[in-house]
């Protein structure tokens, strides 16, 4: 298109051909006032707020609906127009509520600003509307709140849904003689075809339409707080993104979308504790998006892995790192850091590494194949992964290297040791027993001094206590499960309990310990008692509100502590560690990416206490970039794997904010509990259709962060 | 942005619109008997019901003017109202789409044509055509004591008795048509500032003569 040239009070300015005055004027920073336009929807001149003078025309006209001409003269300031303006807007103020404060859109409404541009206030209209029937009209759903009586008619929001996003779910409706903006007979927002993805509400000037309160965080920049699913995810996973991808049935793109941040994203669709889930919109709706189990899906239907080529490899610096410890923080940190040109070797003291993933959960929740698969992509860059290798002592591994990465995790369990006879031989941790079912299904020569006998007490209510107990029972052991909390107050996962009572694990809930029965050869079985409450007093102390003559002994060959993680490092390893264990920057005397050591960093659950895997790849890349930096490269991680657009239309879904979630499969008892099938994964994940259908409940989030913000006058220097 | 085809769209109907609405000599011949006043409300009203309410004139504006003018009919509207309506009228007309802007040329050009009876009723509240303004009486040689009209009224706004002439204390809940309608023998009565001669009090059907009784309701007003 052509450009023209036309006068703007005088000043001569460039615009496309087809622009109309106002967009030029605005581009050229002049201010012509304005309401009911906005930069992404097509004008209508409803508001003539924009109304202007030109050279040759009758009468006043809105310069959002006049197209430039070329020599055109336009005045957007006169005493007639300033007194049109005015008139317009005391018509529009009229109906409007008089007091600012108590608006939630106070100091960020357009109508505020307007009548402090023009000066106009309510004083001259007529403002009682005996007949106004339509303020109250609720469309109640708990995302987009409205305002009825601070809605202006712009029509804006109209206009978003119905050109923009070609949804249609509000219009202009009439009722009697008043006209007002509604669904059709006023039905409730997720009667109708709404997708919820609140383009109304970015796009009203008032406070009529907006976010119901707390749906985003505060303490973040807007456009990352506005798509919470990403903002609470710590590797921040483009999620809109991959859920789009998998609605389409693109699953390798959107496994391409996962990369982009993970190098594990098949690993987290089985364990990841999904907090993206907690932030997501939808779950204020009916309930959030199934996130987790998407990863896992996209990763078992890409037939492609075309992501692989995409990725950037810079060339090889020469420099030289290594990473102590084999798990998701220390792996992720080797395979960013060998991207970025640098010669990585990874030291690990098991016969496999994966660190949590393949040796602290058990294989029918998250398969070794399927971490494997996803390690051997990072070795397939270059990161030599050195086995059955421990690390004695840091400073001397340093000598050899420009940098080394400490990311041993907790892989150490803890015994409660003033529990009497925790110290007895048939007495271990979580971490030991996982560690030896895990190695052992892959190297079946593995050999660990364990003599867990015929019946197993696991003390510890939480998720790794599920995970031990069923890995018992599969593992032909009776199991008990003995922890404080009672019932619904257990700190595991709900649907793990279920499963678990559906395999036989017996729950003694709401039981404090009081020793270990037996001899120091031989546990014979746990003393405990039953508690009504409990609590920890400002000591930390526990206690407890004991239910007189319920002590009893639980008999039992064996027990296992699922009782929390240590570093298990020394002295020995050469790191300042404070007194529990975690090695301390001594600059700041915390846990940090630094250590004593100068070149010797430390990321993950060495520094952060046991969390969960998301976590630890987090921590990963940023210890990766800033490793980076200190040899000289520039840090930069991000990546583009696969090319995407935002699609601004996204078209009506009848009933869309009543979608129901879609549940996975879960493996029944009998067969998860067969000797053919027992190590299988539980969880069978969803068929295509299934998986389409649940990435299709996505608010889409992400689709209103292009939308543009109106500026205010104050933005524009001729005003 | 501009979508040529929703402005074509949007300026059809208001032309379309525009073409319902009465022509202007109509606004400047309104028949005898009627307000010209309140003939600007039922435009309004009307031009209300037409309207498709999308954009500022067309609702914001038209819903204004009908307040101003059922004030301008209540006696709750002053001069500075006037002239209020008189900025908000040519705003309409010169900036207004081509259904607002007609509504606005209807009502100047009522108002220009009917001048006398539109400051009649701001400034006086009275009405020549007894619509928007009036009073109400029983006529003393119509009303044949039949009692309806107490029965209609709420209690103490009219007195009377079987056979005795109605007789109107306070007509300030009565004026509707309802009421006007419940005499059987069409003896309740609009008029305007003067009352015609009635009792004072109920007296017997027949006995009242008009004259000298009546004429304290009937003392002419000071001409403004």
């Amino acid at each position: 298109m052509g450009k023209v040239s036309l006068f703007i009070d005088g000043k001569e300015i460039q615009a496309q051909e087809g622009m109309s005055v106002l967009d030029a004027a605005l581009a050229a920073d002049i201010y012509i006032p304005h309401l009911c336009s906005h930069p992404d929807l097509p004008a209508t001149g409803g508001c003539k707020m924009c109304v202007v003078e030109i050279d040759g025309e009758a009468a006043p006209v809105s310069s959002c609906v006049t197209e430039v001409r070329d020599g055109m003269r336009v005045t957007t300031k006169s005493e007639t127009l300033k007194q049109m303006r005015k008139i317009a807007l005391e018509l529009i103020m009229a109906g409007h509520p008089h007091d600012c404060t108590g608006c939630r859109a106070y100091g960020n409404c357009e109508l505020q600003a307007m009548w402090q541009y023009l000066g106009v206030l309510h004083a001259r209209m007529k403002d009682e509307f005996p007949e106004k029937a339509t303020l109250k009209i609720g469309t109640g759903n708990p995302v987009i709140i409205r305002e009825n009586d601070r809605c202006i008619q712009c029509g804006r929001c109209v206009r978003a849904c119905n050109d923009l996003r070609k949804v249609g779910a509000i219009d202009f409706q009439k009722k009697g003689l008043e006209t007002y903006i509604s669904t059709p007979d006023d039905l409730p927002l997720d009667q109708t075809g709404c997708r919820f993805c609140s383009a109304c509400v970015e796009v009203c000037p008032t406070g009529a339409l907006i976010d119901m309160e707390g749906l985003f965080r505060s303490d973040l920049p807007r456009e990352q707080a506005l798509v919470p699913c990403q903002a609470e995810c710590p590797a921040h996973i483009d999620i809109p993104a991959f859920m789009r991808f998998i609605s389409q049935g693109k699953y390798s793109e959107a496994h391409a979308v996962m990369h982009e941040k993970v190098p594990f994203p098949h690993s987290l669709g089985y364990v990841c504790n999904h907090r993206c889930e907690d932030g997501c919109k939808r779950e204020k709706l009916n309930r959030a998006l199934s996130i987790c189990s998407m990863k896992r899906f996209a990763a078992e239907h890409d037939e492609t892995n075309f992501w692989k080529n995409n990725g950037f490899q810079k060339p090889d610096t020469g420099k030289k790192v290594a990473v102590v410890g084999g798990g998701p923080c220390g792996l992720t940190a080797a395979y960013y850091l060998r991207k970025l040109g640098h010669d990585v070797t990874v030291y690990e003291k098991d016969p496999i590494a994966g660190g949590h993933m393949s040796k602290g959960m058990p294989e029918f929740r998250i398969p070794f194949v399927d971490v494997k698969k996803e390690i051997d992509a990072i070795e397939e860059t270059g990161v030599k992964i050195l086995t059955n290798t421990p690390v004695e002592n840091v400073a001397e591994l340093k000598r050899d290297y420009d940098a080394v990465l400490v990311t041993v995790g907790t892989s150490v369990g803890k015994k409660l040791s003033y529990l009497p006879g925790s110290d007895f031989r048939n007495v271990y941790t979580a971490v030991q027993l996982l560690k030896f079912n895990r190695i052992k299904l892959v190297d079946p020569d593995y050999e660990m001094d364990l003599d867990l006998g015929k019946t197993v007490s696991i003390i510890g209510g939480g998720n790794v206590s599920i995970d031990v107990a069923r890995t018992l029972r599969r593992m032909g052991c009776e199991v008990n499960i003995v922890c404080l909390e009672k019932g619904e107050k257990m700190l595991a996962d709900k649907q793990e309990i279920a499963e678990a009572r559906e395999e036989g694990v017996r729950f003694y809930d709401g039981h404090s310990n009081e020793a270990i029965e037996g001899t120091p050869d031989q546990v014979t079985g746990l003393r405990v008692h039953e508690v009504e409450s409990f609590y920890f007093d400002e000591n930390r102390n526990l206690v407890e509100n004991q239910i007189p003559d319920s002590t009893r002994v639980l008999p039992c060959d064996s027990i296992v502590f699922a009782s929390g993680q240590v570093t298990g490092l020394t002295d020995a390893f050469g790191l300042e560690l404070n007194r529990f264990g975690y090695p301390v920057d001594p600059a700041t005397g915390k846990s940090g990416y630094h250590t004593s050591i100068p070149g010797v960093y430390t990321a993950g659950d060495v520094i952060t206490g046991t969390k969960f895997v998301i976590d630890a790849i987090a921590g990963g890349r940023e210890v990766a970039s800033l490793i980076d930096v200190d040899l000289g490269g520039d840090g930069k991680i991000d990546e583009t794997l696969v090319e995407r657009e935002l699609p601004p239309a996204i078209g009506a879904v009848e009933k869309f904010g009543q979608l129901q979630r879609v549940p996975t499969k879960v493996v029944d008892p009998e067969t998860r509990m067969s000797e053919a099938h027992k190590w299988d994964k539980v969880d069978a994940n969803w068929t295509c259709d299934q998986a389409q259908c649940e990435a299709s409940r996505c608010l889409q989030c992400d689709l209103r962060v292009p939308i543009r913000k109106v500026e205010n006058f104050n933005a524009y220097s001729v005003r | 942005m501009i979508n040529k085809e929703m402005l074509a769209e949007r300026e059809r109907i208001a032309l379309e619109n525009a073409y319902k609405l009465p022509e202007i000599t109509a606004a400047q011949s309104v028949a005898q008997g009627e307000c010209p006043v309140a003939w600007c409300l039922k435009l309004v009203k009307d031009a209300r019901a037409i309207s498709d309410g999308k954009s500022v004139m067309s609702r914001d504006g038209l819903w204004q003017l009908e307040l101003m003018i059922e004030a301008a009919m209540r006696g709750q509207s002053g001069e500075e109202d006037l002239a209020v309506m008189k900025e908000t009228l040519d705003a309409m007309e010169l900036i207004g789409d081509a259904f607002a802007s007609k509504v606005a040329k209807l009502i100047k050009a009522n108002q220009a044509a009917y001048g006398e009876e539109w400051d009649l009723h701001v400034r006086r509240n009275r009405c020549t055509a007894l619509i928007c303004y009036y009073n109400l009486y029983i006529d003393p040689a119509a009303c044949k004591g039949s009692g309806a009209c107490l029965k209609a009224a709420p209690s103490g706004a009219v007195l009377g008795g079987d056979g005795m002439i109605s007789v109107i204390k306070n007509d300030r809940e009565l004026k509707n048509e309802a009421f006007i309608a419940s005499c059987p023998n069409g003896a309740i009565k609009k008029c305007g500032a003067i009352k015609p001669p009635c009792p004072t009090a109920p007296v017997p059907v027949g006995s009242f003569g008009g004259g000298a009784e009546g004429a304290a309701g009937g003392r002419r007003r000071r001409r403004g």
